[in-house]
This record gives structure tokens, C-alpha cells and sequence, in this order.
């Protein structure tokens, strides 16, 4: 077989099959490719902080504008009624005082992608600064409690979807410079992360608290991300968690490939471990092999599926496992990961549909990442 | 003589035999070619202010297909004309999709207005194109040459029709229409000493241009240039020149020069290239009025201005000797329902789009309860707007609270704790909110206003899309039931209206979720002093960022429009 015909086959097959799902290149840059596959965006940023922040800004300059300083602007109207305080202020005391403890290569990042994007450098930060406290969930099972024993990590993010963030919604696959290539389930404009899983398989959840007022400290936005770009394993994701300074009240789950799974509870002082079975009285009783995270009602709808459905837990039952009331109304995105094959299901919330209720897209990170390097230079 | 008129006449009426329907027959004896014909009108529907009929007639052209030789269209004709009064008579060319609805709203607006319109098929459109429909045109080089030979020489015989009506001033014939419409027009005025006037809605001369255009809409027209023989395709390039309206530089001009030729063109026009309507104006001579902006189909977001626009060229110049009126006595409930609906419309379109004087106001005051995936919300919105682009808007709503915004010399919020934030710092004279929004929201917003002023000009036309049913309540009050069953949207609209005519409440329902609200504020241009836009009083003030104020107050604006979508 002519060596050229070969290579256009593979390279279709690479190009355009992941998971039987097409994916379709629909803008490049030097640093950076923007795809769509089963309805969604993936954008992929590669290089150092300036390079990645301007393919971000290049590949996406209307939807960067669309979420930050539009839907900002609304955020900042329904605080100023609710709140009588000038939101402006706000983020200003936030930026101010997260700024020294964030890392110089995110704030580079943000700066390009404002650049590139055609919005101030003020809204850049803003974005990417204003913190929020999200009613979340978050689940990791394993061992006795999924149905092949491996880690399935479950992420709910109940935030905000009337104010139609999802309309900007993106998987973002980021590669940068000397750090580990990671994905996080984000929207344009954003380069921090809430939802995400890295190259090693440490995947990452989080889940609001209170503490609004303690920002000195790194952005858990950033914190996340720089967890993704720098650690391999839950143990050493807890060890950054414990020695930066951090901002606020947060839970999060935290899981990997070798099956270790965690639950955190972060304040500026204190950082709880909840370890897989561990039981807490702020929550019901949690099954063997199960870290569970989530609040009020839900949490008690969502102990009794877990224990309901323990030992034959899929990536499609917990698909059904997290669904109302597990999720609320607002769910914005969820995530499913499967850490030990770098596998992601994730579904983002309809205009009058939250997420729990949308349709899941599959990909892998390993094939994301592989598809990357094969076709950025084409 | 007298014998050979007799002929004529006995013919016209064998003739007429041959027409389809059972409607009422009419000859017309003097023609553009000196043929007689006579043609049929079948009454299709009494409206308010005018009666629509159907008409047919034979074109002068005889094709293959029998169904192609006889034309079809509507004739819009007003009510109750005063006798001894001729009211003018337009002609409307349709668009290339056919369909034919933007046509009906044309006449039926200028008939609405006291000018009798009529729009006719092309050939093998509707009725006229039997199975293989308008294809059929471009099955050969003579086929296209013989159909667009047909389509002026139908236009000629229309405009007999129009000028042997004792209710139409013969020398007050306007002819006009849309994208294709417009070509079609400029075309016959070429042809056509007895037009008076055209208007040309998104028009363009050079059609092998147009046809080259790599626009979808002209994309058959050129595979069928394209697999012509050279020999076919030089004839067929040839009659297009003949019939190109950038070669009736005479007619078009004796119009311009009258000041009775009206261009009107999207910037952004991706069908009908502008410098086509540029080549088009040159040969006219005349001027283009410009829309900036839009394109051929986002243009529908300046309806209000096009269909305004189209109304006052056919009823001034000179101004109309006659306008129809609504009867002050009792008319039915279904007409009744029906100047209710347009009254509703065109305060709604005069609230939104139109600038009181200084010193009044607009003032709308609704509470809404929206009930949509299971969750009920309720909200309450009381808008002002005034001159000067000052308005004050009161708005609660769910997730976002509940303040006050408004612009009076600068923008402003206020908030929970009696706060109040003014737009002072960093303040230029020309940023508004509206520089904050959107395109792709200010293009709905203009659509929907362009609906509205539409819905008010010819509501009749809402029958197309929707059911009426009218009934009479307790204290003189009457629900209009509003049942769309548009292809792509089907909902059902309750409007209560009191006794003074005004809409005080309403329901919508649709399988996106059903939503009611209470008019709890409803004035148009009413006295208004200054000093009702200032800020609230007693609160605390920070002077913020014009900017930050002013694109806050765009986002919630978006976010309301966004949410009706």
C-alpha cells in the first residue's frame, strides 16, 4: 500500500474517530485547536502561559466577551441589587489580595487570552478571580462499590444555569509547558478549573463552602489547576492543598488511577481528609469504598442510591445516580471520570434543562491528547 | 365596428368559460398588445377594511403546460371607496422562494391604507407550476427564455387588470416588490409606460452578476448557465440582457426623475451583491436608501421601517383623496377581536420603538408568572421611557433580586440597603446601553418590533399563522384567543381586554411552558415631568463607572430578552 494512501487512512481514523465519535477541527492557531464532536467544544491549548492564554483569546474571542465582561456584568447587577455593594469593589478586594498568591504563569495566561480575546486586561482577572459558593456534589466510588472495582469519580456542579453559562460551556484540554496535560470541564474565558482530570488520572471535584471574605490566599480556581498541572496521585494533590494558602470554605473529592479516592474539607486553617468509608456526622451514612460529598436532602436521596445500587455502579448508573434531587435545578455541568482508563462523560445544562437531564459526550484524554499532537501542525 | 366588438365580446366570454372557479367574470378591453381578455375574481374574504379576492387570468404567452397559461394571484381591493373616488392600484412581484406571505402583508397593508394591491404568480409558481413546480423554468435555455418573456408580459396584463377598474386611478399604478420581486418590477417598468411609480425592496440589475453571486439562493440559476451549451448559453445571456433591469435605464429614469422610484438595500445583502443595486441605482438614477447592518434576510428586523416605508410611497406624492375607517357602529366580534389585536400590537411596537415627546412618557407596569420545566417564577417589571433615551425601570426578578436602574444625565442602580450606584465617573456623552448589547440581541429585539408594527399594519395577516376566536365577557370585556400553529412554534396567546380597548391581562401557553401576567400600568405619551426619572431619593450614592453601570444594565437586559426566547 502506497505509504501516502496509509498515512491519510490513519490519519482519518485518528483525525476523525474517538469513541466512534467524529471530531471536526473547526479553527486553529499556533498553539491551539478548537473542535466540535457530539455536540460539543473541546478547545486544546498548548505551550507556555502566552502562547495557550492567546490561542484561548484567538480561538474563541466572541465567547471569552460573551462570559467575561458579559455574564460577569449580569452576576454583578444581581449583586448589587441583592447585596446594595458595588460587585466591582468586591472583585477588586478579591484580585488584590489573591493576586500575590497566584502563580505568575496563570496571570500570564490571562493576560494573553484578554489580549487576544479584545477584552481589557481587568476582565481577564475578573473573570478568572471572582470566586463563588457552589451547592454542589461530589461522589468517588471503587473496590466493593463499582461494578469492575475500579475508581469512578462523579462530579455535580450546581451553579447558577439561569444565567446561561452554558451557552459558553467547553471541555479544555491544556497542555502547557513543563507541567502535566490535563482537561477540565470550563467555559470560555476561564482557565482555572472546578472540574478536571489530568494526563495521570488524578481527578478532581469541587464543592462550595462559606468563608466568603478570607481571599488571601490562591484562588481555588487556580489551586485546582495547579493540582492538575502538578500532581500525580490524590496524596500529592493533598499535600499542595495543605501547604498553599488558601482562600475561603471547600470540599472536594479527589481520586486516581491506583484507585485511592479522598474527600476534603479546606478552609484557610483547616484541611479534614474524609477517606474512602469514612463516615461523618454532617453526613448520612456512607457505603464501603465511597467518598461522598453534597448537602441537605440530597445528600441522604443520594447515600440511599449509592447504597441501593453498591457493587454494580457503571459510569451509566451514575449517570442515573446523580440525577434530581441529587442535582438541583441550577446543575450547570456534571462530569463522570474513570481515572484508570482516562475515560470523561460530561453533559452540560440545556437553556431550560439542567444538566442531569442533558445528554452525556465520551472522551478520552489519552486520544484528546493524542489527536492533538497529530493534527496541530496540519 | 360594432360587429367586431360584438365578436370580441362573445369571445372574451367563451373566453372567460375557460377561466377555473365560479367566480364573477370581467373583460378587459383596452390592453397593453390590443388583445381583450377577460378575467375571473372569486371573493376570498371580507376584512375590516378591504376584501380579498382571488383572480385568474390567462396569460398572453401560451407554454407546454397548460397550468403555466393561466395566472393566479390576489386582488386586495379597499371597502366602502365613496363613489366617484379612485383609489391608487399597486402591483407586488413575489420573492424567488414563493410562499407568498410577505406579498399578502404588502397588500394587505397598502389596501388597509386605501390602495388597491395585487400580487400575481410568476410563471410556474403556485398554482401555475403543476407537479414539477418552478423547476420547470430552468429545464432548458428556452423554457427560461419563455418564462421570463411570460413573467413581463403577465405584469403587462395585471396592470390592464388594475387600470380597467372604475375603483382604480388608472394613472396612479404603482408597481413593487421584494429581492426578486424588485427585479421583476424594474424590469416591467422598462415595458411598462403605464406605471406611475416603483418601489424596490432589496433590488439589483446585472443578473448574470447576481446569478454568479455564490449565494445559495442563485445557485440553480447557475448550474443551469453552466451546463448550457455555449451556442444556448450566449442566447440565453442575451434575452437576460434584454430583460435586465440595468436595461431599462428609460423607464426607470422617467420615475426617478419624478421622484416616484424608491430603492431600498441591505448593506450586508448576500443574495443581491450591493454593488448589483449599485449598477441597479446608476441605470435608475436615482439614490439608494441604505439599511445598514442587515442582509437579505435579517432585514425582516427593519419590517416596521420597510412596510412604513412601502405604505407612504403608494399613499403620498400626491397625499390620498380617501383613507378607509373603522365603523363607529357595531361590527362583529371576530372584527372586533381583529382591531383589538392590531390596537395591542401597535402600542406595544409605539412603546417600544417609539420616542415620546418632551415631556411625556411611556409607562408599562406588568406582573408576570412564568411556569417553565416545572418551576414557577414570579416577576414584576414597571418601565419608563421617556425623552432623550431616558427611561426608569423597576424589575424583580427571580435570582436576580429586585432594584431600580434607570438613565437620566448618567446611568444608574439601586440596590438593597437603600444603596444607589450613578454611572458619573469616566462618563461619555455618547454611550448608552444599547452599545453593550449585542447584535445578535438588538436583532431580536428589532424583529420583534418589526413583528409587532407588522401585526399592526395588516393583521389579518396573523391568520396565516394563527386561529382567532373572539369572545364577549362580563363588563364589556372581550378575550381574544390567539391559537398559532406556525410550522415552527405552536402556542396559544389569551388576551383580556377592558372596556377602554386596552389589553389588562393575558396567558400564553406552549409546550416551553405557559406564562400569564397583569397590566398593572398602561400609558402612551402621557404628561411626564423631568424629575420622575431622577434617582430615588434618601439613599446612599456612589459614583461608579458609566461603563460598569451601563453594560450591567445591558446584561440584564439581554438576560430578560434571552429568557423569552
Amino acid at each position: 500500500m502506497p505509504a501516502m494512501l496509509f498515512i491519510t487512512i490513519l490519519a482519518f481514523l485518528v483525525n476523525f474517530s474517538l469513541h466512534g465519535q467524529e471530531l471536526k477541527i473547526t479553527a486553529r492557531d499556533a498553539h491551539g485547536l478548537l473542535v466540535q464532536t457530539q455536540g460539543k467544544r473541546i478547545l486544546f491549548t498548548a505551550g507556555t502561559p502566552e502562547q495557550m492564554g492567546a490561542a484561548h483569546g484567538h480561538l474563541l474571542p466572541k465567547m471569552v466577551a460573551c462570559v467575561t465582561p458579559r455574564t460577569m456584568s449580569l452576576v454583578a447587577a444581581g449583586y448589587c441589587f441583592s447585596t446594595g455593594k458595588w460587585f466591582y469593589d468586591h472583585l477588586d478586594e478579591i484580585l488584590n489580595r489573591a493576586r500575590p498568591h497566584t502563580p505568575e504563569r496563570f496571570l500570564k495566561e490571562c493576560q494573553s487570552m484578554g489580549m487576544a480575546a479584545g477584552i481589557t486586561e481587568r476582565d481577564a482577572f475578573y473573570g478568572n478571580f471572582f470566586s463563588e459558593l457552589f451547592h454542589c456534589s461530589g461522589i468517588a466510588v471503587r473496590g466493593s462499590a463499582s461494578a469492575n472495582g475500579e475508581v469512578l469519580h462523579a462530579r455535580v456542579l450546581d451553579y447558577m444555569a439561569d444565567i446561561n453559562l452554558q451557552k459558553y460551556a467547553l471541555l479544555q484540554v491544556f497542555m502547557p509547558e513543563s507541567h502535566y496535560a490535563w482537561l477540565s470541564v470550563g467555559y470560555a474565558g476561564f482557565l482555572g478549573t472546578v472540574t478536571a482530570m489530568n494526563e495521570h488520572g488524578l481527578a478532581i471535584g469541587e464543592m462550595g463552602g462559606g468563608g466568603a471574605g478570607h481571599w488571601d490566599g490562591m484562588p481555588m480556581c487556580f489551586l485546582l489547576r495547579d493540582i492538575m498541572e502538578c500532581a500525580k496521585t490524590v496524596r500529592e494533590a493533598i499535600e499542595i492543598l495543605q501547604k498553599t494558602p488558601r482562600t475561603c470554605e471547600y470540599y472536594y473529592v479527589i481520586s486516581d488511577r491506583s484507585g485511592d479516592i479522598a474527600g476534603i474539607y479546606a478552609t484557610p486553617e483547616v484541611l479534614e481528609i474524609l477517606e474512602a468509608g469514612q463516615q461523618h456526622p454532617k453526613l448520612p451514612k456512607v457505603p464501603d469504598d465511597t467518598v461522598m460529598i453534597s448537602g441537605g436532602s440530597r445528600a441522604k436521596v443520594l447515600s440511599e442510591r449509592l447504597h441501593e445500587k453498591h457493587g454494580s455502579i457503571t459510569p451509566e448508573l451514575m449517570i442515573e445516580i446523580i440525577k434530581r434531587p441529587v442535582a438541583m435545578r441550577s446543575n450547570l455541568h456534571n462530569a463522570i471520570f474513570q481515572p484508570s482508563t482516562l475515560d470523561v462523560w460530561f453533559a452540560d445544562a440545556g437553556q431550560n434543562k439542567p444538566a442531569c437531564d442533558m445528554p452525556y459526550a465520551r472522551v478520552n484524554l489519552g486520544k484528546l491528547l493524542k489527536f492533538y499532537h497529530q493534527n496541530k501542525d496540519q | 365596428m360594432l360587429q367586431k366588438k360584438v365578436i370580441g365580446l362573445v369571445s372574451l366570454f367563451f373566453l372567460g368559460m375557460l377561466l377555473p372557479g365560479y367566480g364573477d367574470t370581467f373583460f378587459v378591453e383596452e390592453t397593453f398588445n390590443s388583445k381583450p381578455f377577460a378575467y375571473e375574481l372569486k371573493e376570498l374574504e371580507q376584512r375590516d377594511l378591504h376584501t380579498v379576492f382571488a383572480i385568474t387570468y390567462p396569460s398572453p404567452i401560451k407554454t407546454e403546460l397548460d397550468s403555466n397559461n393561466i395566472v393566479h394571484g390576489e386582488l386586495y381591493l379597499p371597502r366602502d371607496l365613496p363613489t366617484g373616488i379612485a383609489c391608487p392600484g399597486v402591483l407586488i412581484n413575489h420573492i424567488l422562494a414563493g410562499g407568498f406571505n410577505l406579498e399578502r402583508m404588502m397588500c394587505t397593508s397598502l389596501a388597509n391604507t386605501g390602495v388597491a394591491a395585487m400580487f400575481i404568480m410568476l410563471p410556474y409558481y403556485g398554482e401555475r407550476g403543476g407537479q414539477k413546480k418552478r423547476r420547470q423554468m430552468l429545464e432548458n435555455a428556452e423554457c427560461f427564455i419563455t418564462s421570463l418573456e411570460q413573467a413581463v408580459l403577465d405584469n403587462r396584463r395585471a396592470i390592464d387588470i388594475l387600470t380597467s377598474r372604475t375603483e382604480i386611478a388608472a394613472d396612479r399604478i404603482g408597481i413593487g416588490g421584494g429581492s426578486l420581486g424588485a427585479i421583476m418590477s424594474a424590469t416591467v417598468c422598462g415595458f411598462e409606460p403605464r406605471v406611475e411609480r416603483a418601489f424596490l425592496l432589496l433590488g439589483g440589475g446585472n443578473l448574470e452578476k447576481i446569478f454568479r453571486h455564490p449565494s445559495g439562493e442563485t445557485r440553480p440559476f447557475r448550474e443551469f448557465l453552466d451546463k448550457q451549451s455555449a451556442e444556448d448559453r450566449t442566447a440565453t445571456l442575451s434575452e437576460l440582457k434584454r430583460l435586465d433591469p440595468v436595461s431599462q435605464t428609460d423607464g426607470l429614469q422617467r420615475l426617478s426623475k419624478a421622484g416616484k422610484l424608491k430603492m431600498i438595500c441591505a448593506a450586508e445583502d448576500q443574495v443581491i451583491p450591493p454593488d448589483c443595486s449599485r449598477e441597479l441605482a446608476q441605470a435608475a438614477n436615482c439614490d439608494i436608501l441604505w439599511l445598514p447592518g442587515v442582509n437579505h434576510y435579517t432585514i425582516a428586523s427593519q419590517s416596521a421601517f420597510v412596510f412604513a416605508e412601502l405604505v407612504d410611497f403608494f399613499s403620498t406624492n400626491p397625499p390620498l383623496q380617501w383613507h378607509p375607517s373603522v365603523k363607529d357602529t357595531s361590527v362583529d366580534l371576530q372584527t372586533k377581536g381583529l382591531r383589538l389585536l392590531a390596537g395591542f400590537f401597535r402600542d406595544m411596537s409605539l412603546f417600544l420603538t417609539g420616542i415620546p415627546a418632551e415631556g411625556q412618557a411611556h409607562h408599562l407596569g406588568l406582573k408576570l408568572a412564568l411556569a417553565i420545566n416545572g418551576s414557577n417564577q414570579q416577576s414584576e417589571l414597571q418601565l419608563s421611557r421617556g425623552s432623550k433615551g431616558w427611561y426608569k425601570l423597576y424589575a424583580k426578578v427571580p435570582k436576580l433580586g429586585q432594584g431600580w436602574m434607570g438613565q437620566n444625565q448618567f446611568p444608574w442602580l439601586a440596590g438593597a440597603d437603600q444603596s444607589l450606584f450613578v454611572g458619573s465617573l469616566n462618563a461619555l456623552d455618547d454611550q448608552h446601553c444599547s452599545t453593550f448589547i449585542s447584535p445578535e440581541q438588538l436583532m431580536k429585539f428589532q424583529m420583534l418590533s418589526g413583528i409587532l408594527a407588522s401585526g399592526a399594519m395588516a393583521p389579518e395577516m396573523l391568520k396565516t399563522y394563527a386561529t382567532l376566536s373572539v369572545t364577549a365577557e362580563d363588563q364589556d370585556k372581550i378575550r381574544v384567543l390567539v391559537d398559532i400553529k406556525y410550522a415552527k412554534f405552536k402556542g396559544r396567546l389569551h388576551l383580556l381586554f377592558n372596556d377602554k380597548d386596552t389589553a389588562e391581562s393575558g396567558f400564553f401557553n406552549s409546550s416551553k411552558g405557559n406564562a400569564s401576567f397583569v397590566v398593572t400600568d398602561w400609558r402612551l405619551n402621557a404628561p411626564t415631568p423631568a424629575a420622575f426619572f431622577a434617582t430615588p431619593e434618601d439613599r446612599q450614592i456612589k459614583a461608579v463607572n458609566q461603563e460598569d453601570v451601563l453594560r450591567m444594565t445591558a446584561a440584564v437586559y439581554e438576560h430578560l430578552l434571552e429568557s423569552q426566547n
